[in-house]
């Protein structure tokens, strides 16, 4: 099993980012917003415990180019 | 019936209008006429169109006879009637985006992709409905009102290019734009029974077109044949000095291509039960399955291939559209936010909120996922054969979800099989395939490799010439 992701969001924690964005949130919905951010962070965890050290996006930029990695 | 009259003039496809033109069976004006006197009839109960442009339409389709009538002929368009998403700018003209913060927005400049056209002889006469800010990939809109399904108008259109689907499939416009960020040019293409292609990212320039998500929008057309697809993409894809994503890889004559000598011997279709049939309907699966059956029957290979896991591509796919439209949004989200409906607010929130370092490992993410793909893919087959949806066709009520709980599952769900092309960048074709027993359309998309859109014509093509899906007309 890949670990669970570090980035346990909170409502506290989405709304303090939304605050730093200058964007007020409701609370009401803050806690909905941290759910599925976790929800899609756990999801794609899998992939980004196996990324090499070097993956950078710029090598999907190049192959995006229609250049040859 | 001639072409001439309006109920079989209006069946035709571009290429068969824009033949008709050119041997005079059929007049700019009155293509023009008969196209405009449909939107007219269909706008109520479909809500496709934003607005028309009658009078302008009308004047710039007398000039198209004026310029035949002394041999000039603009290119392979001329006088072929259109309407488009409403997110491509002229400038000077407002572009909706179907927003209320862009209704009395003056383009900044004018889109490559409509010059394209233009310089090839379409004529715009309208813009339509879509979801706002491209953000939604149900076809409600809840500024401009819900765009409806012509084949039954309690179902959805799709989205975001809503009123691309619902326009083209019930013959108010010969095609269409859409755009395509995670399935908004598939999308309404299979629920509405049109092709719809979503190009290599970077195949059809981006200037002029409203953003979503930079790294994942796409430029491309929903039309009634693979034909007609090939034909506007010849027209719109190249290098853009205005736009420096556009891909400088050459464009081939995709028309000319789309009849392979020997049929579709020695093509290799790719098939997975990976991914793309998690969960699927019954029904929309043996459809699938009778399309994979008649390539097999046209001569293609059929090759079982083994793709890596793409479920965590998906999630990270989720989070680079998020990220990037919020990226976009920042300023309005700061001084306008009650002006976004709940929907958009909310998903731009989401969006707000993803981590720096996680939008950059979804970014890290995306060369060896693509790479993983191209190896276990493309090294085996020529293109991949999955379905574009993976469920029936739902009504505009169940998904009448706005900002509530529900809404990222719904959103989700709906793009699965999509999003991941979008992720790799890769071009997908969707295809009509048949249609459940509540009337409702599907479809299969045929993935291809990067800049291979020629490959996924001339499949898609030999799959209508032998299949008549495509042929069928709500309107009938």
């Amino acid at each position: 099993m890949p670990p669970e992701s570090p980035a346990k969001y909170t409502a506290e924690s989405a709304t303090a980012l939304l605050a730093l964005a200058g964007v007020e949130v409701d609370p009401a919905r803050a806690a909905g917003i941290a759910a599925t951010i976790n929800a899609q962070v756990r999801g794609a965890n899998k992939a980004f415990v196996a990324l090499p050290f070097e993956a950078e996006p710029a090598t999907y930029l190049r192959i995006s180019a229609g250049e040859t990695p | 019936m001639k072409p001439s009259q309006p109920a079989a003039l209006l069946e035709l496809s571009c290429a068969g209008l824009a033949q008709a033109i050119r041997a005079t069976e059929v007049s700019c004006v009155g293509a023009m006429e008969a196209v405009l006197a449909n939107a007219d009839s269909v706008q109520g109960s479909l809500n496709c169109f934003v607005r028309i442009d009658r009078d302008e339409a009308l004047a710039a389709a007398r000039l198209a006879d004026a310029e035949l009538a002394r041999g000039f002929l603009r290119g392979p368009l001329h006088g072929v009637p259109m309407a488009h998403k409403d997110m491509y700018y002229r400038e000077g003209v407002v572009s909706t985006c179907g927003s209320k913060i862009c209704r009395d927005r003056p383009a900044p400049s004018t889109s490559t992709a409509l010059k394209r056209l233009d310089a090839a002889g379409a004529i715009q006469f309208g813009v339509l409905n879509m979801a706002e800010f491209a953000y939604g990939p149900t076809g409600h809109n809840y500024h401009l009102g819900h765009c409806r399904n012509p084949w039954n108008p309690a179902y959805i259109t799709g989205g975001s290019s809503s009123g691309s689907g619902a326009a083209v499939a019930a013959r108010a416009s010969f095609a269409a734009l859409g755009s395509d960020t995670g399935g908004s040019i598939r999308a309404p293409a299979a629920f509405c029974g049109l092709s719809g292609i979503k190009p290599t990212w970077g195949r059809v320039s981006r200037h002029g077109a409203m953003p979503l998500s930079f790294s994942m929008d796409t430029v491309g057309p929903l039309a009634r044949t693979v034909e007609d697809c090939a034909l506007i993409m010849g027209v719109i894809a190249g290098a853009d000095p205005l736009d420096p994503t556009a891909s400088r890889h050459p464009v081939p004559d995709y028309v000319s291509r789309l009849s392979r000598p020997h049929g579709l011997s020695g093509l290799r279709v790719g098939t997975t039960k990976r991914y793309f049939y998690d969960g699927m309907d019954p029904e929309i699966e043996s459809l699938v399955q009778a399309s994979l059956e008649v390539y097999a029957r046209l001569g293609a290979e059929i090759v079982e291939v083994d793709p890596p896991d793409m479920e965590p591509w998906g999630h990270a796919a989720v989070m680079i559209i998020a990220a990037e439209a919020a990226a976009a949004h920042a300023n309005w989200m700061r001084t306008r936010p009650q002006d976004y409906s709940d929907q958009v607010r909310a998903r731009l929130e989401l969006g707000l909120s993803v981590p720096a370092a996680t939008y950059i490992e979804c970014l890290r993410l995306r060369g060896v996922a693509l790479q993983e793909f191209s190896t276990a893919v493309f090294g085996n087959v020529d293109l991949l054969h999955v379905p574009t949806v993976s469920f029936q066709t739902p009504t505009i009520a169940e998904t009448d979800v706005g900002g509530g709980d529900t809404m990222m599952k719904v959103m989700n769900t709906i793009t699965r099989l999509s999003r991941v092309g979008n992720f790799l960048g890769l071009p997908c074709l969707s295809v009509p395939a048949g249609f459940a027993k509540n009337g409702l359309p599907t479809a299969v998309q045929l993935i291809g490799r990067q800049f291979d859109e020629a490959t996924l014509f001339a499949a898609g093509h030999a799959y209508q010439q032998a299949t008549d899906w495509h042929l069928r007309s709500p309107m009938k």
